[in-house]
């Protein structure tokens, strides 16, 4: 095993290190994490939307499950879960939309399980889940015409996207719905500071579902996550005051 | 064996005994309308008709019809009974009517124990005088109650919170016509007095209640249950032995229901321990008297009745605390509603016993008769008149004379009470209410008060069993009769804010069942910004582009990026084939075409072959238009000297797999020459030699996004080895694929990003591209982005400034 | 969905996920060979999990066309010419002329249009960004945007003077640097998610193939 592989997974058995202990100290150790607006203003526009009749709409991406563009999204179905089930009894349940196909089957079993766990399992439909084109701009195309007939009050974007993101949001934004985006590109990201009402930075997306509090590992990884960035800071530091040295080869 | 309790003193008997074995009282009531007695035309129509009725009930209804026969009318204003109005539709109106029966009542000269027993009690001396007469036994059979009613001042019934020592209305003392008038009484020597007076003392009830009270009531009469006993005997304490507390079911179903009746007829009455479990009831038939069935034995009256005996007798079951205040709602209805000519009624609070007295245990004191009704029907109570016989019914119709009666010396010593009640009350122990009863207790503010009306005033009963009597809640014109609140009824409080709320809630109610229009559509504002902006950006770069007015000169600063690009091409060997990656969408051609023309170009004229591939289904095509489109002056053709690979499924898991192993990764080309149909593109001269990566001239990507230039620089590194790897990517992700460069060990060779740098290797390679027609289009457009930004910018800080003074 | 189907299923994810990450680290030869096949397998899998995709798309405008909802015409001509270039592209192949005209024609402008529309959008956002968020953040933004957009756009005058490569520089310092650093940052962060999120995965904690 080079170096680089030995490096890599110590790293990352101490993410499942950190993970676990601080899954099992979270009742006892309370994090605290600092505010949102985007993740504190979604849930009364969910509560808006659903009491007006509207739908709330959750964009999972262009990006392929194979590849390093799922993360963003197997947070976005995260996301969804905790959506569907609070939406569930509403007219008008969330719909999920994605430009990947095997990500829409993702979004379909996401649903499936929501809508069971809260004992709605025959409100579940098969269309909620769907892929509205193969390919990005294919797909930011049809988005329009389903934000205007779906009658979307909150437009979620937490997936994988590309330069169509900042179209998507503002399809959104023209439908004055409440729009909530992020991803993981950083060029997307700085669209979506621009064009979406609640933009997500860095890794915020990631932080979703703690947020929400989908479940107790999804805080114990944002802690997780915040102690391994202190660490790579300082070796960032430290390798560059070596490298200044002279010392560092 | 199954047995019946006797009305009269509420022992049981054996169930085929015809009279009691204890009081001597008729145990089956003779029935009405029988054989054996004679119907009545003008009987009182009554729901119970055909019920078996008492016989005393009986000789009460035939000796009031008797008396009413005789006296006619005595009074205005007094109710009419039924009877008189087309038939009395109750069954003791019939009884008026009923022939005396030769069996009724003991025999004569039969003193039944209860009545020595009450002889005995007689003698203890009473505290406060009443006048209690004996009925003589020789005495005709008159109205006897009317006598007591005529001879003993009318009383009222303590108000609600009047003194405890108040008696009730019925204070009038009693007047045996026979002799026989205290046979009832000493029946209830029998009875657990204490527990009555006991009850009746503490809980403050009227002795009245305890005939309201069910017959389970007669367990509580407790006379351990007042500890306050302010030294006022009662002459029905002396007649113990009887069942404690035991009421007689006669009684009992005279009563009206409920004890919260009883409780709030006659509160705070004391109680006493000798407290007499004596009922207080009227038997007064309506507008009649009842004499007595026959010459009663000489029995030693009791004592007259005190306001504090009458409490304690009416003290309802489970009470035994006394309680300062009186609810008298229910009695002062009875009182509203009952005349003054209603005859029968035993005024109590003229009733005064001592039981201490030994003289009162010699002599019964005088007993007055209740005031004889309208009616003149009394209410003829067999067993309490013992040896009345029905000539003394008939005879004794009209006039029931106590003073006849030889009273024990306890009885005579008994003085009725003034009818104030507040005088001779001091001594005795307020009555107090328990916490749960008191708790029972409704609001100030449902609570009427209720005047008791005298005896003389209250009205007689005339429909129902109870017809005759006085101080009867009267069933129609009270009851069952409609009749509005009064002043003081129910008033329910409402606050400002409950007010308010109600009308809310109205308001709310009465909006649904208003008709809202559709709302109407919001006008839609028509997007004046997003015009304008699009019309600015699309002028600017069409009007450029359609002049072909040189505005913007081309730059003479080359990026110091292209230099080590033109030296890796130009330094590329020719037999090896350079593989270009299409990684881009359709939407990015238009600058990315214009960006990769200048490298393309310059490799289609050192005349190395290139080889095309694309991890995206749209890439292929890209790639076969711009090649064919550059390609065109250099005789460019298809399976000579450029290749198109295809489609490469499978993301970045594919790179790396066809980094890995090329000509496994792809099986099949895309726009294969027509030689080469059927066969995959790795069979083509061009790729003769490649077997991996690094077996290309050069690995050059086409990107428009940071991941897949990312991809490719870290998924092939490894198996690149000697081959460079460029980059050719959008303008905007050159700032993160810059580090891939600029590293120690630079996993990318060479960037290519910008029209600008575009256009100066245009100018290197000596023709003007793509990158040299869209660069005015594109100086316009960006020099209009960015005066729109500045506009916007301005726009938003002058508002927010103008906001700001206006706050 | 019983506990015993959902544990398996758990069971081979993980599996899966830990097989093709230990391939990373380990270089083994019998770990490089499953990676592979599982990464081919990978590949497979969602070359069909697009069709069940299209499927899924196409049932959804199919039903939009049954029930006549609101803009069912544009899904009758996707359901068209969908099954158009699926007939041409299985018959005839995906270089097919017909298919490179539909591509050429109707594919290539449409998305370049939405593309040029991302422009006008995007400058649209800019001049409203500070009316609606004004606050530091969107100040830097709009000013580093400008900046950005003044060091690469071409000046009508002047273009080769002192100013115009002060600007140059300090556009590249700025995109170079600052952007750049601040890119870095965020695709650490990013990253750390990532593995987070993979992990989650992993320890079956989130299960997006349902339970």
């Amino acid at each position: 095993m080079s170096s680089t592989g030995t490096i890599g997974l110590g790293i990352l058995l101490l993410f499942i290190f950190l993970m676990l202990v601080f899954a099992t100290l979270g009742r006892r150790w309370e994090s605290t994490f600092r505010a949102l607006p985007g993740l504190d203003a979604l849930g009364s526009a969910i509560e808006r939307a659903v009491e007006s009749g509207e739908r709330v709409h959750l964009s999972l991406g262009t990006g392929s499950v194979s590849g390093t563009d799922s993360a963003p999204a197997l947070a976005g179905l995260s996301l969804l879960k905790r959506i569907a089930a609070i939406t569930s009894m509403s007219d008008k349940p969330v719909v999920a939309t994605t430009g990947d196909g095997a990500m829409a089957l993702l979004a379909q079993d996401s649903l499936r399980t929501a809508y069971n766990d809260v004992g709605a399992k025959d409100r579940f439909e098969t269309i909620s889940g769907r892929m509205l084109g193969p390919t990005p701009f294919s797909y930011v195309a049809t988005l329009p015409t389903m934000l205007d007939t779906e009658d979307v009050a909150v437009h979620l974007m937490v997936g994988s996207f590309g330069a169509e993101s900042g179209l998507a949001a503002d399809f959104g934004d023209r439908k004055q719905a409440m729009v909530l985006a992020g991803t993981d590109d950083v060029q997307s990201q700085a669209l979506l500071y621009a064009t979406a009402q609640y933009p997500l930075v860095g890794e915020e997306v990631f932080a979703a579902g703690a947020y929400l509090d989908v479940s107790p590992l999804h805080k114990a990884s944002l802690r997780t996550q915040d102690v391994v960035r202190y660490l790579v800071v300082g070796a960032i530091l430290i390798g560059a005051l070596l490298r200044t040295l002279g010392i560092a080869p | 064996m199954a047995e019946i309790r006797c009305p009269m003193c509420s022992k049981p008997n054996p169930e085929d005994a015809e009279t009691c074995n204890f009081c001597g009282a008729r145990l089956k009531p003779l029935m009405v309308g029988s054989a054996d007695e004679p119907s009545s035309a003008g009987a009182p129509q009554d729901p119970g008709q055909n019920e078996p009725v008492p016989d005393w009930l009986a000789r009460i209804r035939s000796k009031a019809e008797a008396d009413r026969a005789e006296e006619g009318e005595e009074e205005d204003d007094a109710p009419k009974p039924a009877d008189e109005g087309g038939g009395s539709p109750d069954w003791l109106g019939r009884l008026r009517q009923a022939e005396p029966l030769q069996d009724e009542g003991p025999p004569e000269g039969h003193i039944p124990d209860w009545l020595e027993e009450t002889s005995e009690a007689a003698e203890k001396p009473f505290e406060q005088e009443s006048e209690v007469r004996i009925p003589d036994p020789d005495r005709p059979e008159t109205g006897w109650l009317d006598r007591l009613r005529a001879e003993s001042p009318s009383a009222q019934v303590p108000e609600a919170g009047e003194d405890q020592a108040e008696g009730p209305a019925e204070a009038d003392l009693f007047e045996p016509g026979s002799g026989n008038a205290l046979d009832w009484l000493g029946e209830l020597e029998e009875r657990d007095i204490d527990d009555a007076s006991a009850g009746l003392a503490a809980e403050g009830v009227s002795p009245w209640a305890e005939f309201e009270t069910p017959p389970e009531a007669e367990d509580d009469l407790s006379p351990e249950a007042d500890a306050q006993d302010e030294g006022q005997d009662d002459w029905l304490g002396d007649l113990e032995g009887g069942e404690p507390g035991g009421l007689p079911d006669w009684i009992s179903e005279l009563s009206e229901p409920g004890e919260a009746q009883a409780e709030e007829i006659e509160p705070g009455l004391e109680a006493e321990d000798d407290a007499p479990e004596l009922p207080d009831i009227d038997l007064t038939l309506p507008g009649e008297e009842v004499g007595l069935p026959g010459p009663q034995p000489e029995l030693s009256a009791p004592p007259a009745m005190d306001d504090d005996t009458l409490e304690t007798a009416g003290t309802p079951e489970g009470t035994g605390e006394q309680s300062g205040e009186q609810s008298d709602e229910q009695t002062d209805e009875q009182t509203d509603d009952q005349s003054d000519e209603q005859t029968g009624v035993f005024d109590w609070d003229e009733v005064e016993f001592d039981w201490d007295s030994e003289a009162a245990q010699d002599e019964l004191p005088e007993i007055e008769a209740p005031p004889v009704s309208v009616a003149g029907e009394l209410p003829h109570v067999p067993a309490l008149i013992m040896g009345e016989t029905d000539d003394v019914l008939k005879s004794d119709a009209q006039d029931f004379d106590l003073s006849t009666v030889e009273l024990p010396d306890w009885l005579s010593e008994v003085r009725p009470d003034s009818g104030d009640g507040e005088g001779g009350r001091g001594d005795l122990a307020p009555a107090t209410i328990p916490n749960w009863l008191e708790a029972m207790r409704p609001v100030e503010t449902f609570r009427p008060v209720v005047d008791i009306e005298p005896e003389e005033e209250q009205a007689i009963e005339s429909v129902g069993p109870l017809a005759g009597l006085r101080g009867v809640l009267l069933a129609e014109p009270v009851v069952a009769k409609p009749r509005a609140a009064t002043a003081s009824g129910a008033r329910l409080e409402v606050t400002e804010r409950q007010f308010a709320q109600a009308e809310l809630l109205e308001r709310i109610v009465e909006q649904e069942e208003h008709e809202i229009p559709a709302a109407v559509a919001g006008k839609r504002t028509l997007p004046i910004a997003r015009w304008l902006v699009s019309a600015v950006m699309l002028l600017a770069v069409l009007i450029p582009a359609l002049t072909g007015t040189p505005v913007f000169p081309i730059p003479q600063r080359v990026s110091r990026d292209l230099g080590p690009l033109v030296g890796i091409v130009n330094t590329l060997p020719t037999d090896r084939p350079v593989l270009m990656v299409f990684d881009f969408e359709p939407g990015y051609s238009g600058e990315l075409d214009a960006v990769a023309e200048p490298l393309i170009e310059n490799l289609l004229a050192r005349g190395i072959n290139i080889v095309t591939v694309s991890t995206r289904p749209t890439g292929p095509p890209l790639a076969v238009d711009l090649i064919n489109q550059i390609g065109a002056p250099y005789q460019v053709e298809n399976g000579r000297n450029v290749l198109h690979l295809g489609y490469l499924s499978g993301g970045p898991s594919a790179v790396q797999l066809f980094s890995a192993a090329p000509r496994e990764a792809i099986l099949k080309g895309f726009q294969l020459p027509p030689e080469m149909s059927g066969q995959s593109a790795w069979a083509s001269p061009l790729l003769r030699d490649v077997h991996s990566l690094s077996d290309f001239g050069m690995v050059a990507v086409v990107a428009a996004g940071t991941d897949t230039a990312q991809t490719w620089a870290e998924q092939s590194h490894p198996w690149l080895g000697d081959t460079p790897l460029v980059m050719i990517l959008s303008q905007g992700a050159e700032p993160l694929i810059r580090p891939y460069f600029e590293s120690l060990t630079p996993q990318v060779n060479g960037i290519l990003s910008g029209l600008p740098t575009a256009l100066a290797y245009e100018q290197l390679n000596g023709r003007q591209g793509m990158a040299f027609s869209r660069w005015n289009g594109f100086g316009a457009g960006a020099f209009a982005a960015e005066w729109l930004i500045i506009a916007g910018m301005a726009y938003g800080l002058i508002g927010w400034i103008m906001r700001r003074r206006r706050a | 969905m019983k506990l015993g189907i959902y544990v398996v299923w758990a069971a081979v994810a993980t599996a899966t996920g830990l097989f093709v990450l230990l391939g990373y680290f380990f270089q083994l030869d019998l770990l490089f060979g499953l990676r592979l096949l599982l990464i081919q397998w990978a590949v497979l899998l969602a070359a069909g999990a697009l069709f069940l995709g299209l499927f899924n798309l196409l049932s959804v405008h199919w039903a939009k066309v049954s029930l006549q909802e609101g803009g069912w015409p544009y899904s009758a001509l996707l359901i068209l010419m969908f099954l158009v270039t699926l007939v041409l592209g299985l018959l005839f192949g995906p270089d097919y002329q017909a298919v490179m005209l539909l591509f050429r024609y109707v594919q290539l402008p449409v998305e370049a249009s939405l593309l040029a529309l991302l422009a006008v959008s995007l400058t649209l956002a800019g001049f409203r960004l500070l009316s609606r968020r004004r606050d530091l953040a969107s100040l830097v933004f709009l000013g580093a945007a400008f900046l950005t957009l003044l060091g690469t756009a071409p000046w009508p005058v002047g273009a080769d003077s002192s100013l115009a490569l002060v600007v140059g520089d300090l556009r590249a310092w700025i995109s170079q640097v600052v952007a750049a650093g601040g890119a870095r940052g965020i695709l650490l962060g990013v990253a750390l998610g990532a593995i987070t999120t993979g992990l989650r995965v992993l320890l079956a904690s989130d299960r997006p193939y349902g339970d």
